[in-house]
C-alpha cells in the first residue's frame, strides 16, 4: 500500500493538473469577456451578446468544479478542528479515516448522479435562449461529473494517508509537492 | 417520526459530524441528502444531488466571488499592500501609537480591493508588524491591530460575504455592498480611537516616531496608491448607481489592479499563476460548501423546522430587538468554533424566514451578521484571523500575547455593535440615499 501511493498521486497530478490550467485560463478570460462587454456596452452602446449566459453556464461550472481535487490535495476543504486539537495523533487520524470515508460516499454520488444529469442534458442538447439565437450548454454540465471524479481520487489518497497515519506510519502531508502545476 | 423531529435530528447529527473533523460540506450535504431521501424518497433526494450543483455554479450573482477573489489576490502577489501602507504611516505616524493607527486604515484601503478578512490580514499582517516591532511597539499591539484591521475586508466593498448573504436572504447584493461602506469604516475609526486612546494613556505601548514627514512626502507617498481611491469610488459609483453589477465591478476592478500590476513591473508570471491558482482555489472551497448549504436549505424547509421556528417566535410575541439580541448571543458563541462561512450557511436557511416574519430589515440585519461573524475570527479558541497573523510573525509573538493584545479591539467591537443595532440608520442611510428605498 505504501508504494501504490505515490503512483495514485502521480496519475492524480497527470490529469487534475490540465484541469487546473483550464480553469486558470477561463478564470482569466473570464474577466477580460466581462470587461470588454462592459466597455462596449456603455462607451460603443454595443453588449457582447450572451456574456451573462456564457459566464454563468461556461465560466462558472469550469471555475466550481474543475479545481475541487486540487483543494482536497493542499486539505483546504474547511473543517472544524478545535474540538479534536487536544487528542493523541492517532486517534485524529482515526478520525480522518472516517470523514475521508463519508467524503468518498458523497462524492461517488455526486459523481454519479451529476453524469446522470449532464448524459440527460447531452442527449437532449440542452439550450437556453440568448436574444433571439439559442445558445448550447450541454457540454458545459461535462465540467461537474469531470470535477467530482477528480475529487475522488484527491479523497482515495487522503484516505491512503489518514490510513497510514492511524497505523503510526507517519505519511508525510499530503498534497504539499504537487502545489507547483504552474512549474 | 414526524417531519419536525427529523429536521432536528438532521441538524443535530451535521454538527456533530463537523465537530469530528468531517469537512462542513460533506456533513451538511450528506446529511440532508439522507434527510430528504427520508422525508421524500430516493429518486427526490438523488434529484436534488445531481441537478442542485449545477444549477448553483451556474450564477450569475455568485459570480461577483471568482472577481472579488482574483482582484484580492492580483492586489496581495503586486504588492500593493507596501504601498498602502508606507502612505497610511506617513500620514498617520505622528499619532500616538500611529504605526497601528495605519495598519488599520491601511488594511481599509487594501479592503477596498480584497473581499476577505483573511486575506486583508495576512497581507497587511506581513508588511505592519515586522515594522510596529522594528519600532519596539508592544507585540501584542502590533499583532492584533493588523489581525483586527483585517475584518474590514468583510465590510468595505467588495465582500465575499455579503454577496453570499444576499443571496440567501434574496436582497440586493448592491445595496448590502453599500451597507457595509459606513460601518467598516465606523469600525476602523473607533479602532483608531482606541489605539490613540490606549497609546496616550501609556506611551510605553507605542514609542513616538522621530521622522517628521513634510508635505512634500504626504503629497509624493500618494503617488503608488491613487488608483485604489479611484478605483473604489468608481466601483461604488458604478454599483449605487445601479450602472453596473456587482460582478461587473468585480471584473472591472480585478482588471484595474491587474494593470497596476503590470505597470509597477511585480506581475511575473509565477506571481499571475499563483494568483489564478488562489482565486480558484478559494472559489473552489466555498461553492463546494455552498452547493451542499444549498441542499441543507432544501431539506430543512421539506422538514418544516425554520417555518416552525418562525412561527414559534412571531407566537411568543418577542419584540424584534430581542430577536437581534437572542441572534447575536447565538451568533457570538457559534463564532468562537465554527468557520464564518459555515456559520452563515447553516444558520441562515432557518433565521432568515424568522427575520422576514418579525419585519426586521435584512440589509441592516446582514451587515449586524456578517460583524459578529468578523468578531468571531477575532475571538479565542477559533480566532482565524489570529492564527493567519500567528502564521505571518512564527515564534515571535505567542498566541496568548496576541489574544491578549485582541481584549482592547473587542472592547471597541462591543460600542460599534451596540451603535449599530441602536442606529439602523449608520448602515442603511447610505444605501437608500444611493439607490432609493
Amino acid at each position: 500500500m505504501t508504494d501504490s501511493l505515490p503512483r495514485l498521486r502521480r496519475t492524480l497530478d497527470w490529469v487534475q493538473r490540465p484541469a487546473m490550467l483550464l480553469a486558470a485560463l477561463l478564470i482569466f478570460l473570464m474577466m477580460f469577456h466581462v470587461v470588454l462587454d462592459v466597455l462596449s456596452k456603455y462607451l460603443l452602446n454595443q453588449p457582447i451578446v450572451g456574456t451573462l449566459e456564457i459566464v454563468s453556464n461556461y465560466y462558472m461550472v469550469a471555475i466550481v468544479f474543475l479545481p475541487l481535487a486540487a483543494v482536497q490535495l493542499q486539505d483546504g476543504h474547511v473543517k472544524v478542528e478545535v474540538f479534536t486539537t487536544a487528542l493523541p495523533p492517532r486517534l485524529i487520524a482515526a478520525f480522518d479515516v472516517f470523514a475521508m470515508i463519508l467524503t468518498l460516499i458523497y462524492t461517488v454520488l455526486l459523481t454519479w448522479f451529476v453524469m446522470v444529469e449532464a448524459l440527460e442534458q447531452t442527449g437532449i442538447r440542452e439550450k437556453i435562449q440568448v436574444g433571439i439565437e439559442l445558445m448550447p450548454v450541454w457540454p458545459a454540465r461535462w465540467f461537474a461529473p469531470l470535477g467530482a471524479a477528480l475529487f475522488g481520487l484527491a479523497i482515495l489518497l487522503s484516505l491512503a494517508g489518514a490510513v497510514l497515519r492511524v497505523r503510526g506510519l507517519d505519511a508525510t502531508t499530503p498534497g504539499k509537492e504537487s502545489d507547483e502545476w504552474t512549474a | 417520526m414526524d417531519r419536525l423531529t427529523i429536521g432536528f435530528i438532521g441538524v443535530g447529527i451535521a454538527l456533530i459530524l463537523m465537530m469530528v473533523r468531517v469537512p462542513i460540506a460533506i456533513a451538511l450535504g450528506l446529511v440532508s441528502l439522507c434527510g430528504i431521501i427520508v422525508l421524500r424518497g430516493a429518486e427526490s433526494g438523488f434529484g436534488v444531488l445531481g441537478s442542485a450543483p449545477f444549477d448553483f455554479a451556474a450564477s450569475w450573482t455568485l459570480s461577483a466571488i471568482p472577481m472579488y477573489l482574483l482582484m484580492g489576490a492580483f492586489a496581495y502577489h503586486a504588492r500593493i499592500t507596501s504601498a498602502l501602507f508606507d502612505a497610511a504611516r506617513v500620514w498617520f505616524g505622528r499619532l500616538p501609537g500611529g504605526v497601528a493607527v495605519a495598519t488599520n486604515f491601511a488594511c481599509a484601503g487594501f479592503a477596498a480591493l480584497s473581499g476577505s478578512s483573511l486575506a486583508t490580514a495576512a497581507a497587511m499582517g506581513r508588511i505592519a508588524i515586522p515594522e510596529m516591532l522594528r519600532l519596539n511597539y508592544n507585540p501584542g499591539l502590533a499583532a492584533a491591530a493588523a489581525a483586527a484591521g483585517g475584518t474590514l475586508g468583510a465590510l468595505i466593498p467588495p465582500s465575499i460575504m455579503l454577496v453570499i448573504f444576499g443571496w440567501m436572504a434574496e436582497v440586493s447584493v448592491g445595496r448590502l455592498l453599500m451597507g457595509g461602506v459606513v460601518p467598516g469604516l465606523l469600525t476602523a475609526v473607533m479602532y483608531s480611537a482606541m489605539i490613540v486612546l490606549r497609546c496616550s494613556l501609556n506611551p510605553s505601548l507605542a514609542p513616538r516616531l522621530e521622522e517628521r514627514p513634510t508635505w512634500g512626502d504626504r503629497i509624493r507617498v500618494l503617488g503608488p496608491v491613487w488608483p485604489v481611491p479611484v478605483l473604489v469610488m468608481a466601483v461604488l459609483i458604478g454599483i449605487y448607481g445601479g450602472i453596473v453589477t456587482p460582478t461587473e465591478a468585480g471584473a472591472f476592478g480585478a482588471f484595474v489592479v491587474f494593470v497596476m500590476a503590470l505597470a509597477r513591473r511585480s506581475l511575473t508570471r509565477s506571481v499571475l499563476f499563483e494568483s489564478l491558482r488562489e482565486a480558484l482555489i478559494s472559489t473552489s472551497g466555498i461553492f463546494f460548501i455552498a452547493v451542499s448549504a444549498i441542499i441543507f436549505t432544501r431539506f430543512l424547509t421539506l422538514s418544516g423546522l425554520p417555518n416552525f421556528l418562525s412561527q414559534f417566535v412571531s407566537g411568543s410575541g418577542m419584540e424584534p430587538l430581542t430577536i437581534v439580541l437572542v441572534t447575536s448571543v447565538i451568533y457570538l458563541i457559534l463564532g468562537m468554533f465554527l468557520d464564518p462561512l459555515g456559520i452563515l450557511l447553516i444558520t441562515l436557511p432557518i433565521l432568515i424566514p424568522v427575520f422576514k416574519e418579525a419585519d426586521i430589515d435584512l440589509i441592516w440585519m446582514g451587515i449586524i451578521l456578517i460583524k459578529y461573524i468578523e468578531i468571531g475570527l477575532l475571538t479565542p479558541p477559533v480566532g482565524l484571523n489570529v492564527f493567519v497573523v500567528k502564521s505571518v510573525v512564527g515564534d515571535r509573538i505567542p498566541i496568548t500575547q496576541i489574544f491578549g493584545g485582541m481584549v482592547w479591539f473587542l472592547a471597541a467591537e462591543a460600542v460599534i455593535m451596540t451603535l449599530l443595532i441602536a442606529f439602523p440608520a449608520i448602515t442603511l442611510t447610505l444605501p437608500n440615499l444611493m439607490m432609493g428605498r
